[in-house]
């Protein structure tokens, strides 16, 4: 794979900051995807309680 | 990811696979990692028809003649998560990744390592959820949707289950995460949001649903298993807790799941009638917006799972209303594909015939939905074979036709071989007609009153029960001939060019048949995407 991905880095000049997209995403994703799921525990947690 | 290496190495590497297990446990490679969800999804595919087969054999008259009554809730709930997570899903997470970098003009997935990692937790998920069968207790046997406090009840499968649950839902986010970051920042220089082929978008929209809501499933499972292992009371009533708000945080995210296992449907027939009726598809932007509408208001109508749990009337309007409202972008998509086939040069090779079949019977499915979204006539309905009839008719001819659909349009692409056509025919009309026969006459038995989920039955459902059970063999039968053919075709045949259908458009036509290992290495022209965006 590497080999593909790195083609096309070498070819493009902004492969650079293309990577560092990928990865500012992927982890926004990521929180999102956790805060969901910390948020309706958080919110059965409140529910319970009251 | 590794470094840079010099645009020469990476051309010389172009076609050098890896060879032996190390091809497949190490895959990073999008063909490889879409072929390993594909053959797995095949795999599950059987595993729970298998199942499927076992519930209707028992179901073949009444009384209890093969299997016990706790094995058989068990195969029903087994049935129902193996072909949802392990089939299904998969399915469409192989066939994203096999096109979406083809389609989109990309070398390959943006997170390869991560690509593999969310393949290969798929196979340890099922092992430990079919592992359960054999723990003292049996296979959870609650039933998919996992209600406490009858879940709670499961013996040593219970903890297993949840685990499982789990680790399918990783595989899930990550996979989705994957084809956000691929859609959004791998995409060719010009090849806009709105010139994606619909399989891309509806994977796009299907992706953010996943993001959304797995974790939501992930949050109740976790809270099952504390309730169960540290007593606290989320879901125990004698604690303080409320069952029915398991039921509500369930179903936030099981209404979105079913728009999750059919947008890519939509996608993928968006693809094949134009194709076929060599005819652009007619209203491509509504398209995009009915599926992005559907997306939104599969998160408001979660209710209409539950009418008959108890709730106010007022929000038992507001379920119904927003429930019926999904009928609009739904008829704006199948009214955009009927005037795509209308005046268009149609031809009928298998993808087309199960496009069609789509058409039809999706569109039955739809329409017992907007019945069961009556709220009087839901309380009739609620947990009787209706239900299952309707759900069935969205899910196997609906998104499991869409997904061999899928298959037979793209294997040539694939194999660079063409498949048996004749074979392929047989098998379209032996489902067709089978898919019918198991479950048309559901809808009697659940108009009837027959309940679901239950291994034995009054003797007045015994005629259409017997008229069920023999389709569902005869369809079992008929999907043998599926993995023969591809089998068959993946070994040879006759070859095929790189626009393996004279009306097909988009960017993976405009690869070899086989394509390359790497993709696109070079993005494509801004010509070869006008060309392959000509919707």
């Amino acid at each position: 794979m590497s080999s593909s991905l790195t083609a096309s880095a070498a070819a493009h000049p902004e492969a650079r900051s293309q990577r560092r997209r990928v990865r500012r995403t992927a982890i926004v994703l990521g929180l999102v995807a956790g805060s969901f799921y910390l948020g309706f525990i958080a919110m059965a947690v409140y529910k319970a309680m009251h | 990811m590794a470094e840079a290496t010099p645009l020469h190495a990476a051309h010389d590497d172009h076609d050098h696979k890896p060879h032996g297990w190390r091809r497949w446990v190490y895959a990073t490679n999008h063909k490889d990692i879409g072929t390993m969800y594909l053959v797995f999804s095949g795999l599950m595919f059987f595993v729970g028809g298998g199942m499927a087969m076992i519930i209707r054999a028992e179901l073949f008259k009444p009384g209890m003649q093969l299997v016990d009554p706790a094995f058989f809730n068990s195969m029903t709930t087994m049935h129902a998560l193996f072909m949802i997570f392990g089939a299904v899903m998969p399915a469409w997470t192989g066939l994203a990744n096999w096109m979406i970098p083809m389609q989109v003009g990309a070398p390959d997935m943006a997170l390869p390592r991560l690509n593999n990692f969310s393949f290969w937790i798929l196979p340890f998920a099922f092992t430990l959820l079919f592992s359960t069968l054999f723990v003292p207790g049996g296979g959870p046997a609650g039933g998919w949707t996992m209600y406490p406090p009858l879940m709670l009840q499961g013996g040593a499968s219970f903890p297993m289950t949840i685990f499982a649950i789990h680790m399918m839902g990783a595989s899930s986010i990550l996979g989705a995460i994957n084809v956000i970051v691929t859609i959004m920042n791998m995409r060719a220089p010009g090849l806009s949001l709105l010139r994606m082929p619909l399989f891309v978008w509806t994977w796009l929209i299907t992706a953010y649903l996943l993001i959304a809501v797995m974790p939501v499933l992930a949050g109740a499972v976790t809270m099952l298993l504390t309730d169960h292992f540290f007593v606290t009371p989320f879901f125990a009533a004698a604690g303080g807790g409320d069952p029915v708000m398991f039921q509500h945080i369930f179903w936030f995210f099981g209404h979105p799941e079913v728009y999750i296992l059919i947008l890519p449907a939509f996608g993928v027939v968006s693809e094949i009638i134009p194709t076929f009726s060599r005819k652009p598809l007619f209203g491509y932007e509504a398209m995009v917006y009915a599926t992005a509408s559907i997306a939104f208001l599969s998160f408001i109508v979660w209710a209409h799972h539950m009418f008959t749990v108890g709730m106010p009337l007022a929000g038992q309007l507001f379920f119904m209303l927003s429930t019926m409202l999904i009928a609009i972008p739904t008829g704006v998509k199948v009214f955009n594909w009927t005037a795509t086939l209308y005046k268009g040069s149609l031809s009928f090779e298998p993808p087309m015939l199960f496009a069609l079949a789509f058409l039809f019977l999706f569109t039955i499915g739809g329409f017992s939905g907007l019945m069961c979204a009556i709220v009087p006539a839901d309380y009739q309905y609620q947990d009787t074979y209706f239900v299952v009839a309707h759900f069935h008719y969205v899910l196997v001819p609906g998104a499991i036709f869409a997904i061999m659909g899928a298959v037979y349009y793209w294997l040539p692409k694939w194999t660079g071989n063409m498949y048996n056509m004749t074979l392929g025919k047989w098998h379209f009309w032996l489902s067709a007609i089978f898919v019918n026969v198991v479950f048309f006459p559901q809808h009697f038995l659940g108009l009837a009153g027959m309940p679901r989920r239950v291994p034995d039955y009054a003797v007045q459902f015994t005629d259409w029960n017997m008229v069920s059970s023999i389709g569902a063999f005869c369809f079992g039968a008929s999907q043998l001939l599926f993995p023969i053919l591809i089998w068959k075709c993946v070994r040879g045949g006759e070859r095929v060019p790189a626009r393996v259908w004279e009306g097909a458009h988009g960017l993976e036509w405009e690869l070899p048949s086989p394509p390359p290992y790497h993709s696109w290495t070079e993005p494509p022209s801004e010509t070869v995407i006008a060309r392959g965006a000509e919707h």
